[in-house]
């Protein structure tokens, strides 16, 4: 399990810069507290803290994009991705150790959002153990997303392209307003793109809806996740290529 | 060494394009067990291209490698477990400390636990880290840093070490402790060096191999190097010009056998005495010295003749 050194030294390297771990988790709370506060002030039903706290805890996912990507990028432009390449590490090995020590990650990310809907009065029963983990696999997607940036860009490329993708995600996953309510091609490309179905999957399960119901959205998320992690893991292998 | 047993690595015909840009062309090298081997050539010259494929990280375009018994081609997941790599760039991981630097790439290798920790703490000894085991990488300067690389190319015991520019950024005393760590793997260990420091390979290699343009051009021991470039003593007379210098060779080629003109000044296999009747015998002749010495030739003179800058290897 020679993966495992590796994988335990990203997310060591996550957990201590803790200006961008606190940032990372820092800010999508801060958005749902944000628009929690607005919400009391304007009753419109997208800023229902039920409707609100598990977005944001996707929303928290897409986070880890920019966390993988900066990692991978690093290490590709300090040589130390070089330097274990030379080890008897193989691909699959690179590929596990880049994507699995982002899950606690994205659990405590998830954690953190409960923890202030809460505290703004969102209701956790069982279904939102139940979300947490059906959207699990949706954060893999995100930190696919990571390592195709990584893999392919500069840390100082990522940085905007990051930011645009995180954007992308708040806008067309309806964080902010529904996107079909703009009608023609933006809701055309919130349909397209997966952040909107793992919003409502989200939204489903978190409410208490059961599987079947949230099948259609937890579908097409997981379908985004397998994808976006293969691309991750084929642009890691392809960086590994000797 | 000479007669140091059957060869570590052994490459033939290796070719190398990046692009348009040929790396290598052709390519050959022997590389004995057990010694130091140093590659010497000037940037760009393939050395890297040429260390990175014998790591079985590169994969040539023609030529095959053979790295301790294995086809470095179709067998490079078992180069690699025999295989230490220190590469020129300091990569290691910032946050994680000294210690942990080390353990992650034991745990790359299949080391865990006790005999891991016992391996870096080994290392970390042998390179004066122990007191910065608990620092993080980020925090150590250049010259530590670059011990740190090393220790981690010696972690996991390799038969086989790639260092690739070993003393960039040391400081002399760390530059000698250096090298005595790894004169200390002779015997042990197969160190292929690659290096810009003339004097390291000196003093560490026991066969050095000149690569220019992709090909070796030069290949011998430190000694043999120093015969090419005139044996044991050397004087040097620098004149003003090298038009004098070519005056002079010429009016006391018959006094000096072996006299040549190098540039503006004259050069002349032989001791003291002799280099001081040269003086005396340029003065005559109405010469101006600018500066005069007698030392021992180098491997210097070889590697430059060998890249061809100042006549022949």
């Amino acid at each position: 399990m020679r993966w495992m050194s590796l994988a335990g030294r990203n997310l060591a390297e996550v957990l201590r810069d803790p200006l961008s771990a606190g940032l990372g988790a820092a800010m999508p709370c801060a958005l749902l507290a944000l628009f929690a506060a607005l919400g009391k002030n304007v009753p419109s039903p997208q800023f229902r803290i039920e409707l609100m706290t598990p977005a944001y805890a996707v929303f928290s996912f897409a986070m880890l994009v920019m966390f993988s990507a900066m990692l991978l990028a690093r290490d590709r432009s300090g040589g130390l991705f070089g330097r274990l390449l030379a080890t008897p590490l193989e691909p699959r090995d690179f590929a596990l150790a880049y994507a699995l020590p982002f899950l606690p990650v994205a659990a405590l990310q998830a954690l953190t959002c409960y923890a202030v809907g809460a505290a703004f009065g969102a209701p956790l029963g069982a279904g939102a153990a139940v979300a947490a983990v059906a959207l699990l696999p949706a954060a893999l997607g995100f930190v696919g997303l990571g390592l195709c940036l990584g893999a392919i860009f500069t840390e100082n490329q990522i940085a905007g392209l990051g930011s645009a993708l995180v954007t992308a995600v708040g806008v067309f996953g309806g964080l902010y307003f529904d996107p079909a309510a703009a009608g023609g091609f933006f809701a055309t490309i919130g349909k397209v793109l997966p952040f909107a179905a793992a919003v409502e999957a989200a939204r489903l399960l978190f409410r208490g809806a059961d599987l079947a119901a949230a099948a259609a959205p937890l579908l097409q998320t997981w379908a985004f996740a397998v994808l976006a992690l293969g691309a991750g893991v084929l642009a890691i292998r392809a960086r590994t290529r000797r | 060494m000479e007669g140091m047993g059957d060869a570590a690595v052994t490459a033939r015909g290796l070719e190398k394009s990046f692009g348009r840009r040929k790396a290598l062309r052709g390519l050959d090298l022997s590389i004995p067990r057990g010694g130091v081997f140093g590659i010497l050539g000037p940037n760009g010259a393939g050395k890297t291209t040429t260390v990175r494929i014998l790591a079985a990280l590169a994969r040539p375009d023609s030529g095959g490698v053979t790295v301790l018994g294995h086809d470095a081609l179709r067998e490079a997941r078992a180069v690699r477990a025999l295989v230490g790599l220190s590469p020129q760039e300091n990569a290691v991981a910032g946050r994680l400390t000294a210690m942990e630097n080390l353990l992650l790439v034991a745990g790359a290798y299949g080391l865990r636990g006790r005999d891991a920790k016992a391996r870096a703490e080994s290392c970390l000894a042998a390179l004066g880290l122990v007191d910065r085991a608990g620092d993080r990488a980020a925090a150590l300067s250049g010259g530590l840093t670059r011990r740190l690389s090393i220790a981690m190319a010696l972690v996991a015991d390799p038969p086989l070490l790639f260092l690739d520019e070993p003393s960039l950024g040391l400081d002399p005393e760390a530059r000698a402790e250096l090298w005595r760590v790894i004169a200390s793997t002779k015997g042990e260990k197969t160190v292929i060096l690659t290096t810009h420091y003339l004097e390291e390979a000196e003093a560490l290699a026991d066969r050095v191999a000149v690569v220019v343009d992709g090909r070796v051009v030069l290949e011998d021991s430190p000694a043999g190097m120093r015969r090419r470039a005139g044996g044991g003593g050397r004087v040097r007379l620098e004149l003003s010009g090298e038009g004098e210098a070519a005056r002079l060779a010429t009016i006391l080629a018959g006094a000096f056998p072996g006299l040549r003109a190098e540039g503006a000044r004259l050069l002349l296999e032989g001791g003291e005495a002799a280099g001081l009747e040269l003086l005396d015998r340029a003065r005559a002749a109405g010469a101006v010295p600018r500066g005069f010495s007698v030392g021992e030739a180098s491997i210097g003179e070889a590697y430059l003749a060998a890249i061809g800058k100042g006549g022949e290897a």
